[in-house]
């Protein structure tokens, strides 16, 4: 069964900069000891999140509210399988489609024909997948015969468009997504959100960090409001 | 031992997958031609211009026979070429490929099999300019499959090759720079421009040297219609010392790599 459940989790950032990230010192402290102590320097760390659980089902979808450098990307990242935690436990079950990053895969140079298509291989389809849903994906972007064209003629409307299509047609049971549908332009913001709700997307398991504490109550069910790490505060909305 | 599971692990994954480094391959030299009018032909075009003027000047200059030196150094300088763009490339790779890293998890492995078969495709086009040579010179002969059997050791040599330094690259921003200058260094102490029978005497340069014997295992069929099981043996054995050492430091660094950026 599809579900997320994050028990207890904390995650600690490390922050290389240029001193601790040189050659010189890795093989200072792997040569040379003091007083028969090796000395290892420290990495200093950024406690990203604090003690976070979550326990999500199919047909939950979680909005992640809160400030800048509150832990929101961390924790979708957690999710997503990229970073491990440093404590606690994560246990994710299904297949997982992210956007978190809008270039994600997209090759300037490229069509948006063939973009759909290696956007669609890094996120673990066939290409007979692909081949199916692209048709319904080149009619919800509804760019005519741009579609044709390099992404790089493409308005930063368009691009958005294309790159949320993709990632939420394809069939996943859980979607993640990043500060996505507040920098569309209003019509697209309105389809985007209904696609959504509507879970014309297959995911079972929606997960929205964003800004926007209206957008996040019109389409989400359960919302947590991440500060320093931590949980501040968790309701449900029905 | 857990690292090189873990490092395994990921090799594995990114075998299960091949439209992500095979299908991804085709599309990235597709991409880099775009709009360009000769396309991949300019690799060989390109090859084909220094082989000849290069092949010319030094069979002159080492007063070796030209139809004996003009197949040596093609085909040395066009392996070597193969090898150079593969490791120069794999310093960047984590970093041009650094949205997908941060975005879903992706087996490691499959960026730099994805490169490597990248720079084989390219491969495959300088590679025809070496069909007329050969044919006025040596002949062709069955003997040079083995030839194909080696360039597919060398391919998968230089996948686990790369791995160990990309991550190294990514680390330690140094070296990149320490990669760039090794490989000018290699080129002259490999014997790709001069013959090893110059040297008077088997000499270290050759017998530790592991990319001589890449390049000898390919090379040496065509021109002296020979199989070099010596050379054949030892970058088998390189395989299997590369595959160790680059489980191992991915497997040691797999979750600290999103954080190197």
């Amino acid at each position: 069964m599809t579900k997320v459940i994050l028990t207890n989790v904390t995650h600690n950032y490390p922050l290389y900069v240029a001193s601790n990230m040189s050659i010189r010192k890795a093989l200072i402290e792997l040569f040379i000891s003091n007083n028969g102590v090796k000395k290892k320097s420290t990495v200093n760390q950024i406690t990203a999140l604090d003690d976070v659980s979550l326990n999500l089902l199919p047909g939950d979808r979680l909005g992640v509210l809160g400030d800048n450098g509150a832990g929101k990307s961390t924790l979708l990242r957690v999710i997503a399988g990229i970073y491990k935690p440093t404590s606690g436990n994560v246990i994710v079950e299904g297949k997982i489609s992210s956007l978190l990053d809008i270039f994600f895969g997209i090759n300037m140079d490229a069509t948006g024909r063939e973009n759909i298509l290696i956007r669609g291989i890094l996120l673990g389809l066939s290409r007979d997948e692909i081949k199916k849903i692209s048709e319904k994906i080149i009619e919800f972007i509804d760019i005519d015969e741009f579609i044709d064209y390099p992404i790089k003629t493409y308005s930063t409307g368009m691009k958005m468009r294309i790159a949320f299509a993709i990632s939420v047609y394809i069939n996943a049971d859980i979607l993640i997504l990043d500060e996505w549908l507040s920098v569309g332009d209003k019509g697209f913001v309105q389809k985007a959100e209904k696609a959504l709700t509507d879970k014309i997307s297959s995911a079972q398991i929606v997960v929205y960090a964003s800004h926007s504490e209206e957008q996040i109550k019109r389409t989400c069910n359960k919302i947590i409001y991440l500060k320093k790490g931590r949980i501040s505060s968790f309701y449900e909305n029905s | 031992m857990n690292e090189i599971i873990s490092g395994f692990n990921d090799f594995i994954k990114a075998l299960r997958r091949p439209d992500l480094w095979f299908y991804m391959a085709f599309f990235d030299v597709r991409m880099k031609y775009r709009r360009s009018y000769i396309g991949p032909w300019w690799e060989t075009i390109s090859s084909g211009l220094i082989i000849a003027t290069l092949g010319f000047l030094w069979s002159k200059i080492f007063v070796i026979d030209i139809t004996v030196y003009l197949p040596y150094f093609a085909v040395g300088f066009i392996i070597w070429s193969f090898i150079t763009s593969q490791v120069n490339e794999a310093c960047e790779i984590f970093y041009l490929h650094q949205n997908i890293i941060l975005n879903i998890k992706t087996p490691y492995h499959s960026l730099l099999l994805r490169l490597a078969f990248k720079n084989g495709l390219i491969l495959l086009h300088s590679l025809l300019i070496l069909i007329p040579i050969i044919i006025y010179t040596v002949g062709l002969k069955l003997i040079f499959l083995y030839s194909l059997l080696g360039l597919a050791i060398l391919l998968i040599n230089l996948v686990f090759l790369s791995v160990v330094v990309a991550i190294f690259c990514l680390r330690f921003n140094d070296t990149k720079f320490a990669v760039g200058n090794l490989m000018q260094v290699l080129f002259f102490i490999t014997p790709i421009v001069w013959m090893p029978s110059l040297l008077r005497g088997r000499s270290w340069v050759l017998d530790y040297n592991p990319i001589y014997h890449w390049i000898n295992m390919i090379r040496d069929p065509i021109i002296s219609y020979n199989v070099p099981y010596h050379s054949f043996f030892i970058s088998l054995a390189t395989i299997l010392v590369l595959a160790i050492v680059s489980f191992y430091f991915l497997g040691r660094v797999e979750r600290r790599i999103p954080f190197w950026y």
